[in-house]
Parts: C-alpha cells; sequence; structure tokens
C-alpha cells in the first residue's frame, strides 16, 4: 500500500490541526471550516456593501463645488461623517475584504497542504482559481470606488498597465474607462464591475460546489461571532478614511498600498509593465498547473455490480463528490432506478460501499467480500 | 497473554491515527495483542454489515475508528458511519448486534497513542461484560447459523470476573500468533 | 460540567455584559460627567459615584488602546470596540460549553 501523508508540509499541517483540536476541539477548529471562512466573509461583504450602496453616488463631478457638491468622494465622506455607524460599516466591508483574501489564502494551502487538490477535485482547484483572481479584482475596484488620490493613481496605473498589452489592451482600456477617459461613466463602470462580479462571485461558487455533496459553507455560530468581532476591533484599532478628493488636473504619485488587494500596483511601479502581465499570466498558470505535479496513481473509480443494484439511491445521496446518478433502470429490471458511477468524479472513498445494503457496488481494488474474509481470518486464528 | 478470551477488531481508516509501527506481522496490535486491526480507504467505506460479520465470525469486540469528525479526507466518510453507527442513516446496524461491544473513534493522524490506550480499556471493558452467546462457540468454525444471533440477548452471564487488562509491554510478543 | 467550564462561563457572562453596559454609553458620546447624561440618567451617575469609572475608561480605551481621540466617529470605533470584546466573550462562552459535545469516542446508544 502507498505510503500516507510522508510529506513535511503535510505532516506540519497535520501537526497544527491536532494542536487546535485539542483546544477548540473539532467542533470549533478553524482549520475545519477552511471554505466556509471566506464564504462567511462573502456574506459579510454583500450586507455592509448594501448599506455603502445605498448611499454612494458614482460620479466623478467636483464642478458644482460651491454649491453642495455631490459626487463619489463627498458620497463616501457623508456615509463615514454624517451617517451613524457609517464608518463603522465602511471599515467593516473594507476589512472584510481583507479577510476574505486572507482566509482564501488558509483555505488554499490547507487543501494544498493535506493533499486535498488533484485528480476528482480539479474542478474545485480550477474554479478557485478564477475565483481568487476575481475576489483580487473586485477587491482593487473598490478601491478605484472611494475617488480619493489613491484611486486616481490605480485607475491611471491600470489605464497604463492595458495600454501594454497588444492587440487587447486598447478595447481594454475603452472598456475600463467606459469611454477614451475618465469621466462620470468611468465611475458608473467601476461601481457596475464591482456590484456585478460580486455577485457573478455566486455562479462561480456554484461551479467551485457543484461537485460536491453538502458543502461545509456556514461555519459554526460561535465562530461568526468570533469573525465579526475581530472585524469589529480592526475597524476601532485602525480606522479607515480617505485621501483627499481626486482632482483629474494633478498627479498624484504616491499612495498607501494595501498588501491584501493592492500588491499588483506594487509590481507595476516596479517592474516594467511587460514584465509585469508575464508574472501575473504565468503566475496564474502556474497555479492553475500544481494539480498536475503530483505523481499519483489515476483512483479506480466504484463499480454497481448491475443485476444487485435495487435502485434505493442511498449511494446517491451520501456519495461525498455527487458521483453517483441515479438513471432509469435498463428495460426489463425488477427496479426503477439503477445507480451509475461518473468516473472522472469517483474519489475511490468506498464511501457509497458503505451505503449500499445489497452489496451492490464495489471498489475494484477492495472488494467488500475480501474485506470480510479478511475480517473473519483474524477473527478466528 | 493470549489467554484472555476477546478477540477485537478494529477497523479503521488509513488516514486516521498511524499504527503502521504499532502492528506486528499477523495484523495485531503489539501492546493490546487482542486487537487486530483492517484498514480501509476510509471510515465511510464500513459497512454496518461488516460489524455484523465480525461478531458472527466470534469477534468479541469491534472498534470503529475514522479521522477527527469534520476532517474527513474524503469530506463527509466519517460523519457517514457515525450517523449509520447511532442510528441516524440508513443502511444501520441489526438489532441483535450488543451496542456495548461497539465502540467509534475519532482520531487524527497523530494521535497513536490515544488510541492505544482507548483500545486497551475497551478490551478491560469487554471483558467485564457477560460473554455473547455466539460469541466463542463457533470462532473455530465458520460463521454461526443466523438465528444463533438472536439468542445473544439471553446471554449465559459465564465468568464475569475475568480481568484481562493486564496486557503486558509486548518485549517482541508475538500477540496471538497463528 | 467541570468546574473550569463554569468559571470560564460565568466570566465570559460577565465580560459580556459589562461590554454591552459601555455600549450605550460609547454612543451618547462617552460621557464623564453627570450633566452629560440624558435627564434620568443624570441622578444615577451622580449618586452611583459613578463618574470616575467613565473617566477612567474613557481615558484608557480612547486615548490608551485605541488612540482615537481626534477622530470625529471615535464614539462608534468606542462602541465597536465594545461590542467586539462582548461578542468574543460570549464566544468563548458557547464555545466552552458546546466543545462539551464534541466527540472523539461514540458510544452506540443501546437499542
Ligand atoms: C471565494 C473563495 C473561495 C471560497 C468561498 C471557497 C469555498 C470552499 C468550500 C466551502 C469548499 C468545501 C469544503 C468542504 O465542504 O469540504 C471548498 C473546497 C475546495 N476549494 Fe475552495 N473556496 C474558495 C477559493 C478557493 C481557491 C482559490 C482554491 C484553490 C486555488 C480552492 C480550492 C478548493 C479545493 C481543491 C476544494 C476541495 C476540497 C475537498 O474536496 O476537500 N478554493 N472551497
Ligand atoms: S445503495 Fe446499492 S442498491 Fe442502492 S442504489 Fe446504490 S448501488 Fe444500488
Ligand atoms: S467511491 Fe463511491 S462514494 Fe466515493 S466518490 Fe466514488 S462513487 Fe462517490
Amino acid at each position: 500500500m502507498q505510503k500516507l501523508y510522508t510529506d513535511p508540509l503535510t505532516k506540519g499541517m497535520l501537526l497544527l490541526e491536532d494542536w487546535t483540536n485539542k483546544i477548540a476541539t473539532s467542533k470549533y477548529n478553524p482549520f475545519y471550516y477552511h471554505g466556509a471562512l471566506p464564504q462567511f466573509f462573502l456574506w459579510v461583504l454583500f450586507l455592509t456593501g448594501l448599506l455603502l450602496f445605498a448611499y454612494y453616488i458614482p460620479t466623478i463631478d467636483n464642478a458644482y463645488a460651491s454649491e453642495k457638491l455631490i459626487n463619489a468622494w463627498t458620497s463616501v465622506d457623508y456615509i463615514t461623517n454624517t451617517i451613524p455607524f457609517g464608518a463603522v460599516f465602511r471599515g467593516m466591508h473594507r476589512y472584510a475584504g481583507d479577510a476574505m483574501v486572507l482566509t482564501i489564502v488558509l483555505h488554499v494551502l490547507r487543501v494544498w497542504f493535506t493533499d486535498r487538490y488533484r485528480q476528482y477535485r480539479i474542478v474545485q482547484w480550477l474554479s478557485g482559481v478564477v475565483l481568487l483572481l476575481m475576489v483580487l479584482f473586485i477587491g482593487q475596484t473598490g478601491y478605484y470606488l472611494v475617488w480619493d488620490d489613491r484611486s486616481l493613481i490605480l485607475t491611471r496605473m491600470t489605464v497604463s498597465a492595458f495600454d501594454a498589452l497588444p492587440l487587447i489592451g486598447g478595447p481594454l482600456k475603452t472598456w475600463f474607462l467606459n469611454g477614451e477617459e475618465i469621466t462620470n461613466l468611468t465611475l458608473s463602470n467601476f461601481l457596475f464591475i464591482h456590484i456585478g462580479l460580486s455577485f457573478g462571485l455566486l455562479f462561480g461558487l456554484w461551479i467551485h460546489y457543484v461537485r460536491m455533496q453538502r458543502p461545509v459553507i456556514t461555519p459554526p455560530p460561535a465562530i461568526n461571532y468570533i469573525l465579526v468581532a475581530i472585524l469589529l476591533m480592526v475597524v476601532a484599532w485602525m480606522p479607515i478614511a480617505s485621501g483627499n478628493m481626486a482632482q483629474l488636473t494633478q498627479q498624484p504619485t504616491s499612495f498607501e498600498i494595501d498588501w491584501f488587494f493592492l500588491w499588483p500596483y506594487w509590481m507595476m511601479a516596479n517592474m516594467p509593465l511587460g514584465a509585469y502581465w508575464l508574472v501575473l499570466i504565468v503566475g496564474t498558470v502556474l497555479l492553475c498547473l500544481i494539480p498536475y505535479t503530483a505523481k499519483t496513481p489515476p483512483v479506480e473509480a466504484a463499480e454497481v455490480v448491475l443485476n444487485k443494484c435495487t435502485g434505493c439511491s442511498l449511494c446517491s445521496k451520501d456519495c461525498p463528490y455527487n458521483a453517483i446518478e441515479m438513471v432509469p433502470a435498463p428495460a426489463g429490471s425488477r427496479f426503477k432506478l439503477l445507480a451509475t458511477v461518473k468516473e472522472f468524479r469517483c474519489s475511490g472513498c468506498g464511501v457509497c460501499v458503505g451505503a449500499c445494503a445489497f452489496d451492490a457496488i464495489d471498489l475494484p481494488n477492495l472488494l467488500d467480500t475480501d474485506v470480510t474474509s479478511q475480517i473473519k481470518a483474524l477473527v478466528q486464528n | 497473554m493470549a489467554d484472555s478470551k476477546q478477540k477485537v477488531v478494529t477497523l479503521i481508516c488509513e488516514r486516521s491515527c498511524d499504527l503502521d509501527a504499532s502492528l506486528d506481522a499477523t495484523g495485531h496490535l503489539k501492546e493490546v495483542s487482542e486487537v487486530s486491526v483492517v484498514k480501509f480507504p476510509c471510515s465511510g467505506m464500513i459497512q454496518p454489515l461488516m460489524i455484523e460479520a465480525a461478531m458472527k465470525s466470534g469477534a468479541t469486540g469491534v472498534i470503529v475508528t475514522g479521522c477527527q469528525i469534520g476532517d474527513c479526507y474524503f469530506r463527509e466518510g466519517n460523519r457517514m458511519i457515525r450517523e449509520r453507527l447511532i442510528g441516524d442513516r440508513p443502511p444501520g446496524l441489526k438489532k441483535t448486534v450488543d451496542r456495548k461491544r461497539v465502540i467509534a473513534l475519532w482520531l487524527s493522524r497523530p494521535q497513536t497513542g490515544r488510541f492505544i490506550s482507548e483500545a486497551k480499556s475497551f478490551v478491560a471493558q469487554l471483558a467485564q461484560l457477560p460473554a455473547p452467546a455466539p460469541a466463542l462457540a463457533p470462532a473455530t468454525a465458520p460463521a454461526a447459523a443466523k438465528p444463533a444471533a438472536a439468542s445473544a440477548k439471553t446471554a449465559e452471564a459465564k465468568k464475569p470476573e475475568k480481568k484481562s487488562e493486564s496486557t503486558p509491554e509486548s518485549g517482541g510478543a508475538n500477540g496471538e500468533g497463528k | 460540567m467541570k468546574p473550569i467550564t463554569i468559571i470560564l462561563v460565568g466570566i465570559a457572562v460577565l465580560t459580556c455584559l459589562g461590554c454591552t453596559f459601555f455600549m450605550p454609553w460609547a454612543e451618547l458620546g462617552l460621557p464623564t460627567t453627570a450633566q452629560d447624561f440624558p435627564g434620568p440618567l443624570k441622578g444615577l451617575v451622580t449618586s452611583l459615584g459613578l463618574g470616575g469609572l467613565f473617566e477612567s475608561v474613557r481615558q484608557q480605551v480612547v486615548n490608551g488602546i485605541l488612540k482615537v481621540e481626534h477622530d470625529p466617529n471615535f464614539n462608534f470605533y468606542v462602541y465597536s470596540f465594545f461590542m467586539g470584546i462582548a461578542m468574543i466573550a460570549a464566544a468563548i462562552g458557547i464555545c466552552v460549553v458546546g466543545r462539551e459535545d464534541a466527540e472523539e469516542k461514540t458510544v452506540l446508544p443501546s437499542k
């Protein structure tokens, strides 16, 4: 039998989780909710974002500065300084985004280090990479929306980064600015991208989850309280503030970097734009290739014994990877349904074998009859 | 040491606590020779039928072992077998199976020590129970007849005085041999 | 329940209640003298002599821990700070009780 868990990273991860169990027990071990943590922060982002959206005005207009000026920056200022607790909600929205990135990274490290990232999990991994890119881009558009100095530099840097791309660069720039230069329409486009892609995440997550039965997407309430509490305390401890209102006539040069979302701009500032795109693209491709690097034997999928299956569908309910489909039984069968294994989804875990009371499904490399005789042999001599 | 009449079968997930170094050549625990071990790719593969088969062929107890709840490598296997054992998910254990003779442990990879101490105390605890009717008799013959299981309830309470937890630290002891 | 559980839950409940007590106070703008409190509370603050307590909490949280004395929204930040502590205390209380039914060993219910 192949040796399990020999990798030092895997061992280290298991030790860390064991240690966490000693304090928190398996019921509250955050590692066991690795995927649910970013999902929870996504809900926090939706709720706090709804409040911000109610008051946000996506324009850059500052022609009427003398009269009661209304634009993106002033609406954010209004949310922060006039609406009771507006500053707190804004802060939670900002830090929940950071927390989402952080927990996604934890999630990725865990599925990677505990060897849960390849073969039948490939759809989860690849859709995960897309989700990560989407989350990063959504976060960046969030920074444009504030429309302070930093938003202006980021917008201009993004435009020059697009300009550096051959062929698609021009169209991308026009799409991004919603025209050829920064106008009121640009900000409505930013708002649309920000919110539209956020809802797009739900579609991405559907693909992420479609191969899993009952994905664990909600941590227990006590963990949720702690997550929200941490957000509240960070908001109080490091209040956020906008910079000065962006002025199209000015050329701000330096800005504070949020290392969760804005690191690509640090790269842009420190390397040629061509190299920047190369690093991003190669990095993404490498991330997608990680699951193919492991040398592991192919999974031997479970097999249904056609003449034994009664169509009770217990196996298909219990299969953790949604790999068993109940199809109409062939004509002449006594039963209505027949279990069929989708081989490319099957993990070879054998949960279906445990679910079947009729011995009608088997792992080809470990027949349950063999197991039973092994048990008998051990008992009887 | 093999004078203890207990024969305990462990049905364990190969990813749960690491027993490789604790087994002798015949698949018995070095430290608790009454306990033999059968590995599965996932505890979710364990069929209640297998537990019944073990009991019928003479096992006096069964230990089901999976990873910590929440940490199944295949996501849900240990939850499945747990629910099957306590009767919340079909298929369950037959009524005739003596519930006192089955326990389940949910242990992570590094918790080998915990497994061994639980195994010891389970063996000791089994020794306190009245012997099951069909358990010892057919131990040498292949699986007992089905109706025999029904009489398991009317156990003739014999030798409840026996203590068997005195398992000597194995100095290369070969368990029960063949 | 183990004694340690009861002690921890006790601490959690007290912390949680204590912090919820300071939350509405933060919303009022962290007043420290009786006349800054709204009507009926004025008398209460004087008769219980709470002024000093409020003064020192304000000092420690606003100037000490959070350093938000110059922020116009400082009272909301103090509110969310206390709410954060209250929620963490509540969560710890729940976990301490809830962890008792995490199981490493399942004994089957007899049929
Ligand atoms: C928006 C961000 C993400 C969310 C909310 C999320 C959420 C989840 C959830 C809830 C699960 C199910 C866990 C379970 O029930 O066992 C899961 C599984 C998984 N995720 Fe993610 N995920 C995200 C991003 C990613 C990324 C970036 C990657 C990798 C590049 C990734 C890779 C995986 C893999 C491989 C699994 C399968 C694990 C298994 O089968 O046990 N995810 N994810
Ligand atoms: S559990 Fe067994 S009998 Fe029921 S549908 Fe699946 S394979 Fe067929
Ligand atoms: S072995 Fe069975 S339960 Fe496991 S993934 Fe394959 S079909 Fe599903």
